[in-house]
Order: C-alpha cells, then structure tokens, then sequence
C-alpha cells in the first residue's frame, strides 16, 4: 500500500504542532491574505515560517490556502506574496482562482493543489488542472466511492479526498448566500453560513412546512468506513476539514485518523467501533458518510436542531510534567474533581485512563478544576507528556 | 448582441441576436429543455445563431452520451458550460473557439483569462459578484477576449447536487410534488424576502428573490454578450425586456409598465465585504 498523506487543518500555530505531533502528515494553513475562513485565527508570514520549519524537522508538510477569488484590486499583490511563500519552502499552495493558477504557473514552481472550491467531479475535470500545471487535485465532496476509485484509475493526477468535518449544502465555490443574505463574501472568507438557517417553504402563497423549518444544512462528514478502500485504491491524501475547530477536535482528528491508517497499513485493523469511539468526544454536530455511498437522502442533511451538543469531553492538556513529583502543570478546560478516573490521549499511545490524586491551585490543594483555561498542578498515578490531552472517559 | 432563452417554437421571432437553448437532462431545467432533434429543427428555423447551455458539473458517467449529443450539435454557433472536464471533448470535437466558460463566480478581473488562453477558450462569463468599476477594468484589458454578463433575471445564488425539496419531502412525508415547480420558494425565518427556489434532475437551486436589471450599466459598457435569463420570469416581462435591450422600447416605458416590481443593481455599485459592519 502506498503511504497515504493524513492532511489536518490548523487555525493557528498551536493547532498545528498538535496536529503534527498527534499524527498528521501534514497541515493545511490560512495566511491573512488571499485565504478563506477569514475568521479563523490565519497565520502571518513569521508564523508560516515557523510553522513550515517544525513541520520539516518532522519530516511533515504545510500547505497554505490561497484559496479566494480576487477582485481587481487585490490581484497586484498576489505575485510578491506567492514568492515570500515560495522563499519559506512552503510544501504547496491550494488554490481555486484562476488568476493566481495562472501567476502561480507562470512564476513560481509552487506546487499547486486545486481547491474543493472548483468543485471537480469527474476524471476529465482532473486532468484538464493537471495538464494545465496543476499536481493535485482536492475532489468534489459529492463523489461516491466508486466515482473516485473510477478517477484514481484513469488519472497519473495526485487526488486529495476529504474524509471528515463540515460540508458545504451545496456545491463549494459556486454559494453566494452569504454574499447577499448577509453581505459576507463567501468565496473570499466571509461565509456566514446561511444554509444552516431556518426557513419556510412555500409554494406561491401557501406555507408549506407547518410546525416545523425547511432546512438545508448538512450533517458534518464522517468517512471512518471508506478510508480502507481510499488507502487501498491509492489515493494520496486524506483530507480533514476545520480550520475554525479546537485544539481537542484537531488532535482527537489526527490521533483517531493515524491509528486508523497504521492499523490498515499494517494490517491490524479494529472493529470500527473502536475508531468510532475515539471519535466521539471531538464530535458536537450530527454525521453522515455524505455521498460516499452512492445513495443519498435526507439523512445526510440536519433537520430540527441543528445537531449541536456541548461537549465537554476535553478536560485540559499538559504543560509540563515533573516525573519525580509525579505532578502535572496542565491548562484545564472543563470542570473534573479530584478522584476522577480521566482518560489520556497522548501521541503514538494507546488510550489509557489516569486517577486524579489531588489538585494544586497556586500551591494550595483544592477539590475541582472549575475555570476553563486555569492553569493547576494534578497529581496523578501514572505518568504524562508534554500536549498529552485529558478527556472525560467515553461510554462504550 | 443580446441572448436570450428561448422555451417555445413559436418565440423565435420575439428573440434577441442570439438563441439560448437548453439541452435535456444536459441543462439546468428551469422549466424548458430540448432534445437534440428539436434543437436541429429550431436551427433549421433561423438564421440566428443558437447557442446550448450545458452549465451543470457532470460526473465520469455521463460523458459517453453527452459527447454523443454534442457530436450532433457542434454545428451550433456556442457552448456555455462552467464544468472544464468538457474542454477536452470539446478540443476533440474542434469546437473551442465557439464556446463560452461560465462559472458563475469564478471569473473577477482582468487575468483570468490568461489561465484559459492556451486552451483556446477566450470567451467568458463575468461574476455575478464583481462591481460596475471591476467589470470596466476587466474590459479596458480584454484583448482578444469576448465577455459575457448576465444583465437581466434572477440571479442563482446556490447550486446542489442534493434533492433538497425532495429530501424534505420524504423527511416529512409530504404527499405534494415538489419536482421541476417554478412557483416555489423559500424564507428565512427572521427575514421577509421570498427566495426562488427550484428542484430538476440537476439537484436544487436557490434564486435572489428579486430581478436584476441592468440594462443602462450593460449599455454604458458595451459589453459583447449580454446575457437575459428567463428562469421565473413571466412571458410577458421576458419578451418587454427583450424590447428595452434591443432599444425597441424605452427605459421609462419599461419602467412604467413594471413600476411595482422591486428590480436590482446585483454588486454593480455595492463590494461585498467579508464581516458584518460590526465585526472587526
């Protein structure tokens, strides 16, 4: 089986050394300019920089999104930007523009991804981008399986495939709701997610739906049944979605989706259960397997609720732990008392469960961990890592 | 020189310069579409030039016939298409001078078109999203390119491979047909606006709830196609605009005639921002 790139997004450079350090191949990352997700906390040009280096040390890659469709004005800038990207060895650039497709072809030799915004759903569309300088392409999230076992054969293309995290109602690239419903570019980062609203549904005057919305809004991806077939047929990269997500969400991602390849790799595979479950405490949204069965309905859609569930899963994460003290320095982020039996995820390690022994808050031995983001000293009966995760033991 | 849709036979008098056909199951159904012999005969009818759309993203598994149906059709004047898997047979079938890529959004400024040129693909449909002063700058530097710009209708404001209305109605156990209807349309729960809506063999589809026109700004800068989309249009508003774009009828007298529907500039005079006004 060829290696398989696991590609995870990372909103900041935190996100991503634990993306890294959990088991990704490598990130994907917005700089301020010409990126998407406007919102998410995108990375300077010294912050890339960085990045790209302890990517490297690790052998790993970083990607940038240089995904937006410029206007007029701001296409002046999109030559000495491309370049200072090219100057911190950056491994790619996922774009969906024609103009910088065309800037980054002709000027640099970046390699170019073609973004999920360009939605390509067919094996011509692939090779159209890669003869025209493209050496990968991200597929079409309305792909079935079979579909992109039929493009992988008949394309010498790299193809990238998102495997997990929110999908777009409709086809990427082509929404313009935000644009007018809230003034709010979608395609140059302002998404306001407009298909996850309510409405009515009427038919010349007559309201449709009764005491209940007409919606739109997708269930999140969850592709954990179909990454052995996408190993096995040669797909390059596994692609998570998420810039905007936590630090729990991006190393409960890597974690689960590494283990998951290795296992495949190396021919140990679990019931999927087993992998479902690690899952679960980074999940607040409803999931389907979107179309990569090939059949859809309304199932993969959200109705009612909008699915979301506050999870509070994520205990805290470990800053510093002394082994002769048996004593960690961890950043909590939800309430657990002393006594508990917490659950340790820690990189290349399976889960195991800790006891806490007592709680330290400058010094002074407290009964609970109550303020997200306090720093407090545990002790505990076995030991920890630097970024090892504390998470709330997982019912069965 | 004007295009527009035509649904019927019997409109090919009331057209502009150029004919707009749509190609069964090959097009977004927005309530007409041909087959590939009334395609052949509606031609043989005129001498206008006939162009086809065939605008929706195709999957591996629907070339082998639609190659076939262009094989018959390559004679016609133009193909707009926004799916770039199509540049290939349309290479093959040595047809790419004629057509017209059309992706909605994707074509913003002046050196798009760069990325195209060693295709053959010189003509193109400007974005839906772009102002009146990046369109005149797009111009100023087109070269051997042609544009084209959708100046009147309903704008498409998303396109899904999902049967949204059919979903709904299998969620819900509607028993009321929701397929192929032109007098749908959604509102969202805290505004007053009613979206257009339809649902084809395409997937589904969201309108602005209000018509562009753009005649004067399509006349100020002489832009080489103008585009007249129909879709939700009624017959009467369709061929009067047709009138007001061919110079038949004036600006005031369309106006007059329409003086209660609310028509719109699209982002002619108004960049779309990427926040609310109060987020920083």
């Amino acid at each position: 089986m060829k290696r398989i790139e696991l590609l995870l997004p990372a909103g900041n450079l935190e996100k991503l050394k634990m993306a890294l350090t959990y088991g990704a191949d490598a990130c994907y990352i917005g700089a301020k300019e010409y990126s998407l997700r406007a919102q998410a906390s995108n990375f300077t040009l010294n912050d890339i920089k960085e990045a790209v280096e302890f990517a490297h040390n690790l052998n790993k890659k970083v990607y940038i999104t240089v995904n937006v469709i410029p206007r007029e004005k701001e296409i002046m800038g999109i030559l000495p930007y491309l370049k200072k990207l090219e100057s911190i060895n950056i491994d790619g650039i996922i774009v969906s523009s024609p103009v910088i497709l065309y800037i980054a072809k002709r000027y640099t030799n970046l390699h170019i991804s073609i973004s999920t915004q360009m939605s390509v759903t067919n094996t011509r569309s692939v090779n159209f981008f890669n003869k025209m300088g493209a050496k990968r392409v991200v597929l079409a999230r309305e792909l079935s399986i079979d579909e992109i076992r039929e493009i992988r054969k008949n394309t010498e293309c790299e193809l990238e495939v998102f495997i997990h995290g929110g999908m777009c109602s409709g086809y990427s690239g082509r929404c313009t709701l935000s644009n007018y419903m809230s003034s709010r570019d979608a395609n140059r980062g302002g998404c306001a997610h407009s298909c996850r609203w309510n409405y009515d549904l009427y038919m010349d005057q007559e309201k449709i739906n009764k005491d209940y919305p007409f919606q739109i809004a997708s269930k999140d991806l969850e592709a954990l049944d179909y990454i052995k077939d996408l190993c096995l047929m040669g797909i390059d990269s596994l692609k998570i979605e998420g810039r905007m997500k936590s630090l729990h969400y991006v190393a409960t991602l890597s974690y689960t989706y590494r283990k998951l390849i290795d296992d495949i790799s190396s021919n140990t595979l679990k019931d999927m259960s087993y992998y479902k479950n690690l899952l679960k405490s980074s999940e607040n949204r409803m999931n389907s397997s979107g179309f990569f069965s090939g059949k859809y309905d309304y199932s993969m859609n959200l109705y009612s609720k909008m699915g979301l569930e506050a999870n509070q899963s994520f205990l805290g994460i470990v800053l510093d732990y002394d082994n002769i003290k048996k004593e960690a320095l961890i950043e909590v982020r939800n309430h657990f008392k002393t006594g508990e039996v917490i659950e340790v995820m820690s990189p290349n390690k399976d889960l195991y469960n800790i006891k806490i022994e007592n709680i330290y808050k400058d010094g002074i031995l407290v009964d609970s961990a109550r303020h997200a983001l306090e720093k407090l000293v545990i002790k505990v009966d076995k030991d920890l890592l630097v970024n090892d995760i504390l998470r709330r033991v997982q019912d069965e | 020189m004007i295009l527009t849709y035509l649904y019927k036979e019997d409109e090919l008098n009331m057209m502009g310069d150029i004919i707009v056909l749509s190609l069964k199951d090959y097009s977004f159904n927005n309530g007409y579409s041909f087959t590939v012999d009334e395609i052949l005969k509606i031609k043989s009818q005129t001498n206008k030039p006939i162009f086809l759309t065939i605008t929706p993203l195709f999957h591996d598994d629907e070339f082998r016939e639609l190659i076939e149906k262009l094989e018959k059709l390559k004679s016609l004047d133009g193909f707009i298409f926004q799916d770039l898997g199509l540049v290939s047979i349309f290479q093959d079938l040595d047809i790419v001078s004629k057509v017209i890529y059309a992706p909605e959004t994707f074509i913003t400024n002046h050196i798009d078109k760069e990325y195209f040129m060693e295709t053959g693909i010189n003509k193109f449909l400007l974005s839906r999203e772009i102002t009146k002063e990046d369109i005149t700058m797009i111009l100023k530097y087109k070269k051997d390119t042609s544009y084209m710009y959708c100046a009147f209708g309903y704008q498409m404001l998303f396109y899904s491979y999902r049967n949204h209305l059919s979903f709904f109605k299998e969620k819900y156990n509607l028993d009321i047909d929701l397929k192929n209807k032109l007098n749908l349309s959604i509102k969202e729960e805290t505004r007053d606006e009613h979206y257009k809506v339809i649902e084809d063999e395409r997937g589904f589809r969201i309108y602005k709830d209000k018509i562009l026109n753009a005649y004067t700004e399509a006349k100020e800068l002489n832009i080489e196609y103008i585009i007249l989309d129909r879709v939700f249009i009624t017959d009467d508003m369709y061929f009067d605009a047709i009138k007001l774009f061919k110079g038949e009828i004036s600006l005031d007298k369309f106006n007059d005639i329409y003086k209660n529907i609310p028509f719109e500039k699209a982002y002619l005079y108004k960049e779309i921002g990427l926040f609310k006004e109060n987020e920083s």
